[in-house]
């Protein structure tokens, strides 16, 4: 019935991006340019006392050294704006940048950056997260060192408890991730010939870039222009700190003139970008003797470190999540996120989900095996169906609940229950639900810009992203649907703020909900006007290329302005009550791991991953959501660890900070279910994290099944797993 | 002080005056303007930086620019045996979809091409030895592994060979 979604393409940039032709933003080059070095503050908590450039501003070749004073306004933040560009008052953390310079050469720019001299006065610093309330702790935040507080409830948890045949009390402990994109932040900034300057950035968000220039230089929107060359990957990392990159190039640049390169070496990605969050989740699960659940109680606390950053938006959805996909006669949930001297943390992948993903689905299956009932079983007979109510209140309605037909089928799919339990090898399972896009956290809504030329060509731009995801072949090949003209018509035009008004953040695996859309949106319009056009000027038989000259010619307007704005949400804060998300998705994985216990040895040999996304519109870009999703998953169950000491990293690059690479990543078998959704464009919904947030805890779990013990702290070393099977208190 | 450096890249003779301290990355990207080679950690852990030089693949961060005086360095743009067509390799990429940000495909390429030369019909587990110095943080690595298969395929036939990852021999 489709003519061009869900079917076999290629990607439109893959030809550019195989051949090198692709330029990234270190890749661009602007004649007469300066090249930026940052310098990073010594200490993870101290105030300034003061700061002396004159040592850099003299040496020859130096253009400008700028402090935060330069600043027109020195704060940032896209939830709270307790954020500098440069710190000039006090350094938070570690990967503070205190000075910016700009110099005729990368060298000079960095020896002046050292030659700046600081006087700092080292403060007491907290970097243990369940210290930071006590009385004695030094003030971080404005009031108290809380970032932010969520709290939902439903039932009585203490009458529920009574009525329980067996509880599980778990500690789950979650570390550091660092995103580990593969391009570094980078950003060219150019002044233009107006007052304005234009910044090549590697951002998944360009319009939120924009905002920081804009504030940090003290012009209107307009002036700023955000371009996003093709980026080295994102994962939610290419946000605050990519826009924090783009000020410091965009004030020097408008300091001197000229045109700055301002790129971080992959150590100080490691310093200064924010991370995935720690958590502290202490989880307690009752179940009555036949599997099925009672209630659930969560205390869970989030490690924001030096910034708020997304951390309240984070932390609201694992408040929302932090029950899993279950019906509970009653639930408690707690959420506390604080400041710290850490790195700070903010959206990656998953945005609060994988912490709280690992707990339940962990504890869950410690349940079950306490009541030896199979965790399918166990899971078919307390998963969500349709018309549930979630902890928030919310009706679960209006699209397919499916979680039994994920479960069913990557039950089936995978071979389960695997091997018996005993043996060195067995499989886990994890399966979830997930709020579709922002929801209550804020505005959502989303443009795109469609023109049909004389010629049938097709010009797009959307108001969300390519990150590599393949989110402009999604957006290409959404419009030729609905357009009915071919894909390689359809030019999508790089994300630029001057080319498409805001579409928010391309976060919350919106992209193709919120920007398909948007050009659904503009391309029905456009259609319609053809159709018309077709009956009055009698062309019914034109190709589509013919129509769009005969609408030239008949001056009939091709070009539209999509729109599309979420529908409605709610969020009590003080209830902690509400429909939290349009829509949900439903996702399992099945991890078949081997252990060797002697080895000291735990490979993953598959994943089965089963994904309801409502409707698949670009197979290939879809399937390697899931893959890589999938892996990403398999680095925070097994090696992944952004471990601080006293607030410093233990690694700053890939050598000590361990990712999956070839020989760690396992076969992937990959299904989906497409239950189409009316709230996606032809169905769709969202994929790019659930595929993230249910790895580990599959993963977790076929450990624990094979070797008869739990580790409850990612990652799951061999180290911890001898700990666990000598502490032994699975069964 | 500059010392002159005469290396063939990408088939083309060239002369270039360089410090005794920069790297045969820097000269590619900075002097030859021959970004698709990418810097991702400047250690050679990474693999974005992956080249041939004189056939075999180095991580060009790690060689000093001097030390491929005289040879032959081949990147992401000269590997295709000319401008129009896409090498088999880089041709399976595009059609299996082994390609998402791009960043760590350049240097992906390039050590797949190095395996296929030494070893034309690799198994699944040469391919994932092979590339195993090649970090990539979208794909999951599935699409890659396939997509050098692929290649192999559609090279032709050749003898099974040994794993032919030189860096890590």
């Amino acid at each position: 019935m489709y003519k061009v979604i869900g079917r076999h393409h290629i990607r439109k940039d893959g030809a550019a991006k195989v051949t090198g032709k692709a330029k990234f933003t270190a890749d661009l080059h602007f004649p007469n340019c300066l090249y930026a070095a940052i310098r990073h503050s010594e200490h993870a908590h101290a105030r300034i006392k003061g700061i002396d450039i004159a040592p850099a501003l003299q040496m020859n070749g130096v253009a400008a050294v700028i402090t935060g004073n330069d600043f027109h306004s020195n704060k940032w933040g896209n939830v709270i704006q307790d954020m500098p560009f440069l710190a000039n008052d006090r350094v938070r953390y570690l990967g503070d940048a205190v000075v910016a310079v700009a110099a005729e050469t990368l060298e000079l720019a960095r020896n002046a950056a050292q030659a700046v001299r600081i006087e700092y006065e080292p403060l007491p610093a907290i970097f243990d997260p369940s210290e930071s309330l006590a009385g004695e702790a030094p003030l971080l935040g404005v009031n108290d060192n809380t970032v932010v507080r969520h709290h939902t409830s439903t039932g009585d948890v203490q009458k529920s408890e009574s009525d329980s045949d067996e509880v599980v009390d778990l500690l789950f402990e979650t570390p550091f991730i660092e995103h580990s994109y593969l391009e570094p932040e980078a950003a060219w900034a150019v002044p233009d010939q107006e007052n304005g300057v234009t910044v090549y950035l590697s951002t998944q968000h360009p319009y939120s870039a924009r905002r920081a220039v804009a504030q940090a230089l003290g012009l209107d929107l307009n002036e700023v222009t955000i371009i996003q060359p093709p980026i080295g990957g994102g994962f939610g990392g290419k946000d605050d700190n990519a826009s924090l990159v783009a000020a410091r190039a965009a004030m020097l640049a408008a300091k001197t003139g000229r045109p700055v390169k301002l790129v971080l070496t992959r150590e100080e990605s490691f310093l200064e970008s924010y991370k995935r969050h720690p958590y502290k989740m202490h989880y307690r699960l009752g179940a009555r003797k036949d599997g099925t659940f009672t209630f659930l109680q969560a205390e869970i606390i989030a490690d924001a470190g030096a910034y708020a950053s997304m951390s309240p938006f984070v932390t609201w959805r694992s408040a929302v999540q932090a029950a899993g996909p279950y019906r509970f006669d009653s639930v408690w949930a707690d959420m506390l996120a604080v400041y710290t001297n850490n790195t700070y943390t903010g959206a990656m992948r998953g945005f609060g989900s994988p912490q709280v993903c690992f707990a339940v689905e962990s504890a869950v299956d410690e349940l079950a095996s306490k009541l030896k009932i199979d965790p399918v079983r166990m899971r078919l007979n307390n998963v969500y169906r349709q018309g549930d109510v979630t902890p928030t209140g919310q009706v679960l309605g209006g699209h397919v609940v499916s979680l039994t037909q994920v479960l069913e089928r990557a039950a089936r799919k995978s071979g389960w229950p695997g091997p018996n339990t005993g043996s060195d090898r067995a499989l886990g399972i994890a399966c979830s639900y997930r709020g579709v896009s922002l929801g209550a956290e804020g505005a959502d809504q989303c443009y795109a810009v469609v023109t049909v030329s004389p010629d049938g060509s097709v010009d797009l731009a959307v108001g969300v992203a390519e990150n590599g995801q393949g989110l402009n072949t999604a957006m290409a090949l959404i419009a030729a649907e609905a357009l009915g003209c071919n894909l390689d018509r359809v030019r999508v035009h790089p994300a630029g703020t001057h080319m498409c008004p805001d579409g928010g953040p391309t976060v919350a695996s919106r992209g193709t909900i919120a920007g398909g859309n948007a050009v659904l949106d503009a391309a029905l319009k456009i259609r319609a006007q053809m159709d018309k056009a077709a009956q009055r000027f009698d062309a019914g038989n034109a190709t589509f290329e013919e129509l769009a000259g005969v609408c030239d010619k008949m001056k009939v307007g091709l070009s539209e302005v999509g729109h599309w704005s979420a529908p409605p949400t709610s969020w009590d804060g003080k209830t902690g009550k509400g429909d939290a998300y349009f829509t949900w998705v439903y996702g399992c994985q099945v991890a078949d791991v081997r252990v060797d216990v002697r080895g000291q040895k735990v490979r993953v040999e598959r994943v089965t991953a089963v994904h309801d996304l409502g409707k698949v519109i670009y197979p290939q870009g879809a399937k390697g959501q899931v893959t890589g999703g999938v892996v990403m998953g398999l680095g925070y169950a097994l090696m992944e660890d952004a471990v601080h000491e006293q607030g410093r990293l233990k690694s700053y690059n890939f050598d000590r900070y361990k990712i999956p690479r070839t020989t760690d990543a396992p076969v992937i078998d990959v299904e989906f279910i497409e239950n189409p959704d009316k709230a996606g464009p032809f169905g769709a919904k969202s994929l790019g994290e659930p595929t993230c947030e249910i790895t580990a805890p599959a993963i977790a779990n076929a450990i624990a099944r094979a070797v008869g013990a739990r580790v409850v702290k990612l990652p799951i070393t061999p180290e911890r797993i001898r700990q666990a099977i000598a502490g032994g208190d699975y069964k | 002080m500059k010392k002159l450096l005469e290396l063939t890249v990408n088939r083309v003779q060239r002369q270039i005056a360089v410090e005794p301290t920069e790297t045969l990355l820097d000269v590619l990207r900075e002097d030859l303007g021959l970004t698709g080679t990418k810097h991702g950690c400047g250690e050679g852990d990474c693999g974005a930086c992956t080249v041939l030089l004189d056939g075999q693949p180095v991580n060009s961060c790690l060689v000093l620019a001097l030390q491929a005086n005289g040879r032959e360095v081949t990147t992401i743009e000269g590997v295709a045996a000319d401008h129009d067509r896409l090498h088999p390799v880089q041709q399976s990429f595009v059609d299996l979809g082994a390609i998402q940000c791009g960043f760590c495909t350049p240097g992906m390429v390039i050590s797949a091409v190095s395996l296929l030369q030494s070893n034309p019909k690799p198994t699944e587990e040469e391919v994932r030895q092979a590339l195993s110095g090649n970090l990539c943080r979208c794909t999951g690595y599935q699409k890659i592994v396939e997509a050098v298969l692929d290649a192999a395929e559609k090279m032709g036939t050749g003898k099974t060979g040994n794993t032919a990852d030189k860096r890590r021999a």
